[in-house]
């Protein structure tokens, strides 16, 4: 593929200018996380960026983990701060320096933190937890790095929480579904799910931040009440009206189907809203909220993720490739934002 | 005996070991292997150390170094597994490398910290800065590591060509033609290899250099183990009030001991825990009391203390003149082991009659919470006088808490004050009897114990007809 070079171009990358930490997710396996990590990356490192890289689970293999096929790996260049296991350390490919090595392990290892000196490929593996990346993403912060990117394994969404990165880009593509009606659906659906509305109302917001667990009712005057049900799961057993207080829930962890099923049998649920932490937590179908939202019930966030891009692989792994054009521009008009063919950016 | 052997035997105990704040994992480990010390020079010099950091951090200067220093310490690692390659000249990996620079870099510094606080002719850190010179070739004195150029001079031009190779295929990714794009990465590949090559070699020569320091690096974590472990028993002893015992030939004497367990309960409530004096000798010394005197926290009290001190820590009272022992024995009650079927006055009994063997084995302070209690009270009184008798002439000190009367022994007796109510009208409830009674213990001549057990039933609350109900019992007991 010949391009112009002279101007190269760099859709969105001008919007991270903003952020401190970006997370690339991935609404199937195979949607090109890793070639969107490697054009921003590519990207970055061109305007001097200082960027560090940073994963969840096992991610920048050779050959796919699950379905075998060849997979990119990650291209960082110098100056640029890494961490991997101490197992895909030694197998760099790459001139760097150690800088840091964390005093507890992974199943691969403990994680190396190191800074490039010569550019080449490596394989990611981080911390498992949230929490850790978290504490990664501050490191990094507080090292004078403008930029952490946390690249995601397989379709894991927690990691793009707002509670963990600041802005976030979204990776669908043929893997998700080669039916191009199918495939704007469900990532229609997610691409909703992620704009979700905050509660408009700071003092309320502050209030349930603080929560850490169970099941709140709030009324009209922004008290919250424990409704003392540790789990949904345990909702149906209980006897008492839980909307005794108003008609707003908040819910502190997932929720699922059955708590919304649930939910739509109660006679108040036209004036419903159900408050989640952020779009992570939901655990839904499409067919699920819609039934909820059509009867009525209004889910809301405490916190919104910034997306920053909608990125598309028109290929799936099984070999099928859907029109890159016609899906681009489909899939950006449900969306009404851009969306770019991830193959076609660099 | 090692601390880990014996961490369990009384919770008390594991409280303030769990209460130490130890900075690093060598400082853990070090802190379970330490030895039960039976030697009074070994100890004092273990004290004295304590003694000294305690002198320097007291201080508000002293305490932000101290900071510093803990800092410091929590970022040692454990890199024994790294020394033990050394030595047996294995080469090692960049990581390794960083832990060994790591260690070095991080050693001087607390070494320096400690000059600034005045205690480098105390803590004696082994020098580590050879050992840097080895692995900073450049001077940066930065913790990061890798095979820098210095090391090798055909590494800087290497590194040149694989620069410019990276860099042309980097920013002509979409003029480059598939073949000229293979031709390029095929040449970075054999570039890559030829600069491994040289590191390996590097990294060989590296670890020969190391070799001679092993000895300097085992002996710098195992001081850095015991300096940490050192400075958290400081720290405690400032936290806790807690002093240095002297070691005197023949009692066990303290004045002010506080359980340190009971005493953080208690201080969150607004209440203290009622400092002590007491003083044993070899023998037996039996304390009686009423219920709830706390005499079985006394016990565990003086276990704890006796326990601290072999270890090598200060102890939770403001005068402490011990004699040393070679084990602390506790039959507290709840052994019980039906699993082995044993009733629990089988178990207690089986745990005396051992503690009767050892006694002419060992010299013990052997603490025995109301024994017999669970049998008739004529065999039981048989028992405890038998087990007064049998270690009286011991040298052992034994300290042993009843209820029975007239054992008509020979043996020395404390008695807990403990209710001193008669001045006042507030009721007395279970949440407040701990202000009526006095823990004080004084000697006791004759060979009663108190009698207040159905009073202190009362207090607790119990239903009025088991009361008096069992008022009636005693009158009728009186009158015949």
């Amino acid at each position: 593929m010949h391009y112009q070079t002279k101007n190269i171009r760099m859709p969105f990358i001008t919007d991270l200018q903003k952020y401190k930490s970006l997370s690339i997710v991935g609404l199937e396996k195979n949607t090109g996380k890793t070639v969107c990590l490697n054009y921003v990356l590519n990207r970055l490192h061109a305007i001097g960026r200082k960027t560090a890289v940073t994963s969840i689970g096992i991610d920048g293999e050779r050959v796919d983990q699950v379905f075998g096929s060849h997979k990119p790996e990650i291209i960082l260049y110098d100056g640029m701060q890494f961490i991997t296991s101490e197992k895909h350390y030694s197998g760099r490919q790459l001139l760097s320096k150690v800088i840091a090595v964390d005093s507890d392990s992974t199943a691969l290892g403990r994680l190396i933190t190191a800074e490039v000196v010569c550019s080449g490929k490596v394989l990611l593996s981080g911390a498992s937890t949230t929490e850790k990346l978290r504490s990664q993403i501050n490191y990094f912060v507080s090292n004078g790095l403008d930029i952490t990117i946390v690249d995601g394994a397989l379709s894991r969404l927690s990691l793009a929480s707002p509670s963990v990165t600041d802005a976030m880009i979204l990776c669908t593509g043929a893997a998700v579904s080669p039916n191009l009606r199918q495939l704007i659906l469900k990532t229609k659906f997610t691409f909703d799910l992620i704009n979700l509305e905050m509660i408009n109302n700071s003092l309320l917001t502050d209030k349930l931040s603080k929560i850490s667990s169970g099941i709140w009712c709030v009324d009209t005057d922004d008290n919250i009440f424990d409704l003392d049900i540790p789990s949904v799961f345990l909702l149906e057993k209980t006897t008492k009206d839980i909307f005794q207080h108003g008609d707003t829930l908040y819910v502190s962890g997932a929720v699922s189907d059955k708590l919304l099923k649930y939910l739509t049998t109660k006679k108040n649920i036209a004036n419903q809203t159900l408050i989640v932490r952020d779009f992570t937590k939901l655990f839904i179908t499409p067919e699920m909220y819609n039934t909820y939202t059509k009867k009525g019930g209004k889910i809301r966030v405490l916190q919104q993720s910034k997306l920053i891009a909608v990125c598309l692989n028109p290929t799936s792994p099984n070999g099928y490739t859907i029109d890159s054009a016609e899906a681009c521009k489909k899939l950006s008009e449900s969306l009404e934002v851009p969306v770019w063919d991830i193959m076609k950016i660099e | 005996m090692q601390l880990k052997d014996v961490i369990n035997t009384e919770a008390g105990f594991k409280y303030c070991i769990d209460d130490l704040n130890i900075q690093s994992g060598i400082g853990r480990n070090y802190l379970m292997n330490i030895r039960w010390k039976t030697i009074a020079q070994e100890l004092e010099a273990e004290w004295f150390f304590v003694e000294q950091i305690i002198e320097k951090i007291k201080t508000d200067e002293g305490r932000k170094h101290l900071g510093k220093l803990q800092h410091k310490l929590s970022c040692i690692h454990n890199i024994k597994q790294t020394i033990l390659n050394i030595k047996n000249n294995d080469v090692l990996d960049d990581v390794q490398f960083f832990e060994v620079k790591n260690l070095s870099l991080q050693t001087i510094e607390i070494a320096a910290i400690a000059k600034n606080m005045g205690l480098d002719l105390l803590f004696l850190i082994p020098d580590l800065s050879k050992v840097l010179e080895i692995l900073d070739p450049d001077k940066n004195n930065i913790a990061h590591f890798y095979i820098y150029e210095s090391y090798d001079n055909r590494l800087p031009e290497v590194r040149n060509k694989l620069k410019q190779l990276t860099n042309s295929l980097n920013s002509n990714t979409n003029t480059l033609s598939d073949e000229e794009t293979a031709k390029l990465e095929a040449e970075i590949t054999a570039t890559y290899l030829i600069n491994q090559e040289i590191e390996d070699s590097v990294r060989v020569s590296l670890v020969e250099k190391l070799n001679r320091y092993t000895p300097t690096l085992e002996a710098t974590l195992e001081r850095l183990a015991y300096i940490d472990l050192s400075v958290a028993k400081a720290e405690q002893a400032i936290n806790r009030n807690m002093h240095k015992p002297t070691i005197g030939s023949h009692c066990i004497a303290y004045t002010n001991i506080v359980n340190p367990r009971l005493d953080s309960v208690l201080k969150p409530q607004g209440q203290e825990c009622q400092p002590i004096d007491i003083s044993i000798a070899p023998g037996v010394c039996f304390i009686t009391g009423a219920n709830m005197a706390g005499k079985t926290v006394l016990l565990k009290t003086m276990g704890i203390a006796q326990m601290l001190a072999q270890f090598g820590f200060f102890v939770p009272a403001a005068v402490a003149d011990i004699a040393l022992v070679d084990k602390v024995v506790f039959c507290i009650g709840d052994e019980q082991n039906e699993m082995n079927g044993l009733s629990s006055f089988a178990s207690e009994i089986l745990k005396i009659n051992s503690i009767v063997e050892d006694s002419d084995k060992y010299k013990m302070l052997i603490l025995i919470d109301e024994p017999a209690r669970t049998t008739n009270p004529t065999e039981g009184k048989a028992i405890v006088q038998a087990i007064a008798n049998c270690l009286n002439s011991k040298n052992s000190y034994t300290m042993i808490t009843t209820h029975y009367s007239q054992l008509g022994l020979d043996c020395r007796k404390l008695r807990v004050k403990g209710f001193v109510n008669n001045n006042t009208d507030i009721t007395i409830t279970p949440q407040n009897i701990n202000k009526f009674m006095d823990y004080t213990l004084q000697e006791d001549t004759t060979d009663n114990v108190p009698h207040e057990a159905i009073r202190i039933a009362e207090i607790l609350n119990c239903s009025s007809t088991l009361i008096s109900e069992a008022k009636q019992f005693l009158d009728k007991e009186k009158n015949n």
